[in-house]
């Protein structure tokens, strides 16, 4: 049948209607291509990895977490054709044009995890100026992300071993707070205390005395300087032994440049552990230390001639000044 | 077919021949063994009561159906073996009013005139139109005030006005009519009994007149057939139908005659 | 049990197991043979531009409102009830992410599909349903006219035509009721919910480089849909048989029909087109 009018408005109502669904449908293309940056020029670059780790095609591409580009392939590498023992996967990235100033040689790109749902994505970091730009088809080194399992492997070591010297400090705290052994009586005895404070008042008497100057060494140590200068030549001298020292002269020289000394040390502290456990076993003498009352006593029994001693030495101060050396 | 299909076939040919034609639907026989011949500018009024198979007859001779035995000729061409085409051809000749007149009901009644036309011709708009409403003068239709009105909005007796306008519109051979006065009053009944009769002196047309209505049969036919349970129990004029000893044809024409 | 005597030379009865197979199968040649005569039709002359342009108008604007109507809601309530579930995990700004795949890639085209399919696809059936039983469909014929050209031919475009349209219809309300529900009741930003509508839309990927494949899903399945809605008004209206009862019958027949034929279709197709489109 042949048209007998030009345009009626049943027509138009349609073209119109068909107009509208094309502008929807073209407004659509337009903001779902920008969220996947498929205007503007893209070049390619290719990054080998162990693990793909579930990445897509499609996931976004960041630099310096900003979206520049999508994961266009993940492919698996055959066995022969692998440069590089365990890179498994080479992952294609479309990156947009308009930052490829930003990705150089040392650029390195890595997987992350993304959002609530996980998402999987690659990050570039920026590159250094003056490094050489990277330029379509070359080849982007990759950063493994982190092994976490290979983490935790190494972490429950050390934790175990955390484990046990906690156990054996907290057995050896609360024998303390029960009072039993010398640290024991120390906390909570309190004659050791009282001593003390009558000590320290002696120690005091004693002190001001020296202060006053009555004569003596102590006194003259504090108030002439003939020691000081004394003490500058030494110094000099000793400064002379420490450098034939750094040069490894002589046993100490050797005990500051060779590790011999540094590994028996360690060797030492690995056997802390043991030795503590020991100790509260009760074996040796500071087991018997920790275990036994007896030590109690005669550390009671030394302070109480240590006061007796203070006292002599106020009465009578010189016979108790040592000569004054250096060496 | 290598007629360019308009007059078609040999003038000696009669219109239409049906042999032997029988067709079952839906598990019954609506026909059976049906023969009958229409020649040339002749009119066939076909009788029967409701559900004796008349307007399949006509969808036969169409060829909107096909027989399960038997053969048509249209034009003296056994429409089993034509094409598709030809048979679109054929129908070209033939106009059909249908029971209930069949107009498009989306089309105005200027639309509808002009179908056949569109449909047949190249004419250009301004003479489709002219030839519409010379066609609806015939059938005593006012053309400007029905143009277009929509079927919906005219009467029945207006509506087989236009059916027969529509029918008549590419001036056919052979024009079908299928109960051209069913449900309508015994005045309308008769001004369209009128005019069948006027479109074959006018256009000197072939007719086949479906009607259970005894009357109008006997005034617009040259020959009547009686059909009874799919099958033609009379043929011949209407003088000789009233003469028939069949109880089937005395029984039809006294039922018919006293109501 | 066959040699039982009375049986014999009686024309044996099909059970209606059988019975109702062998029809399944006759429908399904007529269906198929419906598209295949229309899909000849389409690609030769002659092509009636009117009666398109009248069918396209038929299906496409009036159908526009509760096109509309059906994505306005859709997308307010996929906001809605989403937002209950996120908001346990501090998730709200995903909502634009729910809204826009689930509305490209399956709602829309689906919805839209079937809001047609109920307001034009049975109107179809029905208009072809009553010239059938008014015998204008063999008066088409008589005239020359070939009905499936002209009646089949330009509802079958236009189904394959607007509902594509319409589905971008719904899809944009749809989004824009999302929009509304965040910005309204969840206090988010409009940017923020666009953001991650586009977001999740080329998530999928693209192909011929523009084209996101969300797009392409959301808008094969709705040709499917239209021509699945407009084969079946037409099949179900030119069989119809028994009068303006019978109208009725098949303007039911060609929904119902219609609205399985399509969520099943849309079974099959999504898995065919991630197959194709994403593997
Ligand atoms: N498509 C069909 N399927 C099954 N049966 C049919 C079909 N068409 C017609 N019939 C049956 O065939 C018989 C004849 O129908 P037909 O329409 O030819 O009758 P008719 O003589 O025109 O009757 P009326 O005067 O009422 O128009 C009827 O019994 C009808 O039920
Ligand atoms: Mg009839």
């Amino acid at each position: 049948m042949r048209r007998s009018s030009p345009l009626t408005w049943e027509e138009a109502r349609v073209g119109l209607l068909i107009m509208a669904a094309l502008a929807a449908l073209a407004g659509g293309v337009f903001f779902v291509g920008s969220a996947g940056h498929v205007f503007g020029e893209r070049f390619r670059l290719v990054t080998l990895m162990n693990s793909a780790s579930g990445l897509a095609p499609g996931a976004s591409v960041q630099l310096a977490g900003q979206n520049v580009g999508q994961v266009a392939r993940v492919e698996l590498i055959p066995p022969e054709a692998r440069s590089n023992e365990g890179e498994a996967v080479a992952v294609t990235l479309a990156v947009n044009r308009n930052v490829a100033s930003q990705i150089r040689t040392d650029s390195r790109a890595h997987i992350q995890t993304q959002g609530l749902l996980g998402d999987r994505l690659i990050n570039i970091s920026p590159g250094s100026p003056d490094a050489p730009r990277l330029s379509a088809g070359d080849t982007l080194t990759s950063v493994e992300p982190l092994d976490y399992q290979q983490v935790l492997n190494e972490a429950s070591g050390a934790v175990s071993n955390l484990t046990t010297i906690t156990r054996d400090l907290s057995s050896l705290t609360e024998r303390i707070a029960r009072g039993e052994g010398t640290a024991g009586r120390l906390l909570l005895d309190p004659t050791l205390y009282r001593r003390m404070v009558s000590l320290s008042g002696s120690l005091d008497s004693t002190l001001t005395a020296v202060n006053r100057g009555d004569g003596g060494t102590l006194s003259r140590l504090l108030h002439d300087d003939e020691l000081y200068s004394r003490m500058v030549a030494s110094a000099a001298s000793l400064d002379t032994i420490t450098a034939r020292v750094s040069e490894g002269e002589g046993s100490l020289g050797r005990m500051v440049a060779s590790d011999s000394l540094y590994r028996s040390v360690s060797g030492a502290a690995g056997r802390a552990d043991s030795l503590l456990q020991r100790i509260l076993a009760g074996e040796g003498t500071a087991g018997r230390m920790v275990t036994q009352d007896s030590m109690y006593d005669e550390l009671l029994r030394t302070l109480v001639d240590l006061n007796a001693t203070l006292e002599e030495m106020r009465q009578n101060p010189r016979r108790f000044i040592p000569p004054v050396s250096v060496f | 077919m290598t007629d360019d299909g308009n007059g078609a076939g040999e003038r000696d040919e009669p219109m239409v021949r049906a042999e032997n034609v029988t067709l079952s639907l839906g598990g019954r026989r609506v026909l059976d063994g049906v023969s009958f011949e229409l020649t040339r500018g002749e009119s066939l009024a076909i009788l029967g009561a409701s559900g004796s198979g008349k307007t399949t007859l006509l969808r036969l001779v169409l060829a909107l159906a096909e027989p399960d035995e038997g053969e048509i000729w249209v034009a003296g061409y056994p429409l089993s073996r034509c094409s598709f085409e030809d048979i679109l051809k054929l129908r070209r000749d033939i106009g059909m009013v249908f029971q209930g007149s069949a107009l498009f009901d989306s089309m105005s009644v200027l639309e509808n005139v002009a179908f056949p036309l569109r449909e047949y011709t190249d004419l250009p708009d301004p003479e489709i139109r002219e030839r519409v409403h010379e066609t609806l003068r015939i059938v005593d239709l006012d053309p400007d005030q029905v143009e277009h009105q929509l079927p919906a909005e005219l009467s029945g007796g207006m509506q087989k006005r236009v059916a027969i306008a529509r029918a008549i519109a590419p001036r056919p051979d052979m024009l079908l009519f299928d109960e051209p006065t069913g449900g309508l009053d015994p005045i309308t009944t008769r001004t369209i009994n009128e005019l069948i009769v006027k479109l074959r002196e006018e256009l000197g047309v072939s007719a086949i007149v479906v009607t259970h209505d005894i009357r109008s049969a006997l005034h617009t036919a040259d020959r009547v057939a009686l059909l009874h349970e799919g099958r033609l129990v009379f043929v011949g004029t209407p003088a000789e139908m009233k003469e028939s000893k069949d109880d089937y044809v005395q029984e039809f024409l006294g039922e018919a005659l006293f109501t | 049990m066959s040699k039982q005597p009375h049986q014999r030379g009686r024309p044996r009865e099909d059970g209606w197991i059988l019975a109702s197979l062998k029809s399944a199968a006759v429908r399904t040649d007529e269906y198929f043979t419906l598209l295949w005569r229309s899909l000849r039709a389409t690609f030769s002359r002659p092509f009636y531009v009117d009666d398109l342009f009248q069918q396209m108008d038929t299906v496409g604007v009036a159908s526009l409102w509760i096109v509309i109507l059906t994505g306005l809601f859709t997308g307010m309530v996929l906001a809605l009830q989403s937002a209950v579930e996120m908001e346990r995990f501090g998730a709200t700004i995903y909502i634009g992410r729910l809204v826009g795949a689930t509305t490209v890639r399956e709602l829309g085209p689906v919805l839209t599909a079937l809001m047609v399919t109920g307001r034009a696809g049975s109107g179809m059936a029905a208009q072809l349903g009553s010239m059938e039983v008014t015998e204008q469909v063999d008066a088409l014929e008589t005239m020359g006219v070939n009905p499936i050209r002209r009646l089949v031919v330009p509802r079958l475009l236009a189904g394959v035509i607007m509902m594509p349209i319409l589905t971008v219809i719904t899809d944009l309300v749809s989004i824009v009721g999302g929009l509304l529900i965040a910005v309204v009741k969840l206090d988010l930003s409009a940017t923020l919910y666009l953001r991650s509508v586009w977001a999740t839309l080329q998530q999928t990927g693209f192909i011929f480089r523009y084209i996101p494949i969300d797009f392409v899903q959301g808008l094969v399945k709705p040709v499917a849909f239209g021509g699945i809605m407009a084969l079946t008004a037409c099949y179900y209206g030119l069989r119809t048989r028994g009068g303006t009862e019978g109208v009725g019958r098949s303007a039911t027949k060609a929904v119902v029909t219609s609205s399985v034929l399509i969520l099943a279709t849309d079974y099959f197709l999504t898995q065919v087109l991630i197959t194709l489109l994403v593997e």
